[in-house]
């Protein structure tokens, strides 16, 4: 019987562990194929002179750039690379790869959808959840924010990135393009070369990463976080980071199982959907392949602090504005917790 | 194209007698990482063909995973072209991080006098700067698993170890009156009407049809289980339903002919306050006997799609 358990259990680590990586590897292909043409066709003179000259600007710049390169977290990864060597600040590079995977339409949309209806369900105190409009604003302006904040720790705290770039991925790549002039079997051999490269660096950590995170998941279940989350609901929002972290969820995907914790305070739920793409068990693996330990728990600290603060602040609103009981809608009453 | 700041691009020389090794071994690495490239696409487009990739994916992920692949399967066999054709022509290969491409002349023939290396040549190159270009077995092997899974045929089923609901505490009442017949009523409508109480009054009293996997060994009572999916088998949820016999009926379910099996299950709903507060969907079965039962009350069926999506 015991040996029958075991044997479901791998079955469904290893479900887990494909599912993850078949998941992100079309958009690791992409990311790669990208970063590929960047690297042979995108001058970094041109770069230069398009991106803000002002560090601080290019920050913000860099929180939007999303907009423009709309990636997941994991297709970012290489694209970030390449525009790191075409000279982009590093700053600027790390606001892109943090608010990126967020600031982007396919994931608000996505945000929108999961938590449309849910200003209807109500706790036990009768104060409401937030719904869609409230909880994808919260979510991109928090990703927005801690990016932004992150890049500008990172600027102030490295005057010199190649000292915190993990070798291949600085370097000061800013010949251009055009002054290699090359054949066609030149310029084909170099965008293969990079994004073949590439691709299977990231995919290497990408797989470690999602065995990592199936692993994890044989011992902690849906219904175990729901319960770990009622019973500490203050220290909810840390523990939904740590959740984020662990899962190793696309950002597409994460807003709908952030909605099926309907007990769970607002602020929790948008803990998991801000620090999960910004940092999970396989980003944390990837990134070493960018940078070197000393920035990689640089950004881990500003995130982690950044986010819990903003959450922070974010409860204090919801609890401030939300819905009173009595206000003439009907109520779910959905459990006895206690709200501080 | 001086040696520059940090010794990985256009290090002005070629890799020959500087601590890289030849073409020929840089010609088999390359020839290894486009195979492993070919064969991760190969992977995909096999679980796109064979449908293995809805055990996996939500369906709207089903056309990007054959997109990649075919894309990777492109650049693997793009990768040994352009190389194949730069070899046979004498021009170097580019390595990807280092852009080796660049490095169009040897030692011997560098006169010039400005072309400074700033960086020891006895380890020089890709090593110097963190990382080796030799072959990496490590990598490879790591990189091979999802391959070898395929091979193995794994995974071959969606969730197995799934915990049934504890029923033995829960009561059904007796006092809901029949409402009729709904069809078309899935298990994600009556999870979402679950969370809410409007939506409870809608349903409950209806007799519906659900569809999931047959989890219990109690001739009672048992739990139907069905995941939902929004991208991908790591973001599916369980729905799990409360399914009971009607204690006044005589007919009992035949448990072992239905566990871990599809099942479509007709019943009577109610939704059941838990402990912790929340509301579960349960299925009140109304059979005559053992054989309406297990015929007409539950039947073996195979589903649309394993998973309901959002």
């Amino acid at each position: 019987m015991a040996d029958t358990e075991v044997l479901l259990k791998i079955k469904d680590f290893l479900l887990i562990f494909t599912s993850i990586f078949y998941e992100a590897l079309p958009f690791i292909v992409l990311g790669a194929l990208i970063a590929g043409l960047l690297e042979e066709f995108l001058p970094g003179s041109l770069l230069a002179r398009i991106f803000p000259k002002s560090a601080a600007i290019g920050v913000f710049a860099g929180g939007v750039l999303g907009l423009v390169f709309p990636m997941c977290e994991c297709g970012i990864i290489p694209i970030m690379r390449r525009l790191l060597r075409k000279g982009l600040p590093l700053s600027s590079c790390v606001a892109y790869l943090l608010a990126g995977p967020v600031i982007n339409p396919i994931v608000l949309f996505s945000t929108f959808m999961a938590f449309s209806g849910m200003e209807d369900t109500l706790l036990s105190d009768g104060r409401s959840q937030w719904g869609a409009i409230p909880m994808t604003l919260a979510r991109a302006l928090g990703a927005y924010l801690v990016a932004v904040g992150t890049g500008m720790i990172v600027h102030f705290r490295f005057a010199d990135p190649d000292q915190v770039l993990a070798q291949g991925s600085g370097g000061k790549n800013k010949e251009d393009a055009e002054v290699k002039a090359k054949d066609i079997w030149s310029r084909l051999d170099r965008i293969t070369g990079v994004a073949v490269h590439d691709f299977l660096d990231i995919a290497f950590f990408l797989t470690l990463g999602a065995l990592l995170s199936a692993s994890i998941r044989l011992f902690l279940t849906q219904d175990e976080i729901s319960a770990l989350s009622d019973t500490w609901p203050i220290l909810s929002i840390g523990l939904m980071m740590l959740v984020g972290f662990i899962l190793c969820l696309c950002s597409e995907a994460d807003a709908f199982v952030a909605a099926s914790f309907v007990k769970m305070i607002p602020a929790a739920k948008l803990s998991f959907l801000v620090f999960g793409p910004m940092m999970d068990l396989k980003l944390l693996l990837m990134y070493t392949r960018i940078f070197k330990p000393k920035l990689i728990i640089t950004i881990i600290a500003a995130v982690a602090i950044q986010v819990f603060a903003y959450m922070a602040i974010t409860h204090l609103v919801w609890w401030n504005t939300s819905t009173q009981p009595g206000a003439g809608q009907s109520q779910v009453v959905l459990e006895e917790k206690k709200q501080p | 194209m001086a040696g520059g700041d940090s010794g990985q691009v256009d290090h002005g020389h070629s890799h020959e007698g500087a601590g890289h090794s030849g073409h020929g071994q840089a010609q088999t690495e390359i020839l290894m990482q486009a195979i492993l490239c070919g064969c991760l696409g190969l992977v995909g487009v096999f679980l796109y063909w064979g449908k293995k990739v809805e055990i996996i994916l939500a369906t709207k992920f089903h056309n990007w995973l054959l997109a990649g692949s075919i894309t990777l399967i492109v650049l693997a066999l793009a990768r040994i072209v352009s190389v194949w054709r730069l070899t046979s022509t004498g021009n170097a290969i580019a390595g990807g991080c280092c852009n080796h491409a660049d490095h169009q002349h040897d030692h011997e023939s560098c006169n010039d006098p400005g072309h400074q290396h700033d960086h020891p040549h006895g380890a020089h190159g890709c090593e110097e700067h963190g990382h080796s270009h030799a072959y990496e077995p490590i990598k490879a092997v790591v990189l091979m698993i999802p391959v070898g899974l395929f091979l193995l045929n794994l995974p071959n089923s969606s969730f197995a170890a799934v915990q049934a609901l504890d029923l033995n505490q829960v009561e059904i009442s007796s006092s809901i009156a029949d409402r009729g017949t709904e069809n078309n009523v899935s298990f994600l409508q009556l999870e979402r009407a679950a969370q809410r109480d409007e939506a409870r009054q809608l349903y409950e009293g209806k007799t519906v049809a659900l569809v999931g996997q047959f989890q219990g060994n109690d001739d009672k009572k048992f739990t139907l289980i069905r995941f939902k999916m929004n991208c991908c088998a790591a973001d599916a949820v369980p729905l799990k339903g409360a399914m009971f016999v009607d204690p006044k009926a005589p007919a009992k379910i035949d448990h072992p002919r239905w566990n871990k099996k599809w099942v479509k299950v007709k019943g009577q709903v109610q939704f059941i306050k838990m402990k912790d507060g929340t509301f579960i969907t349960a299925l009140v079965l109304r059979p005559k006997d053992d054989n309406d039962l297990n015929g007409d009350w539950i039947q073996e069926t195979i589903p649309d799609s394993i998973y309901l999506q959002n």
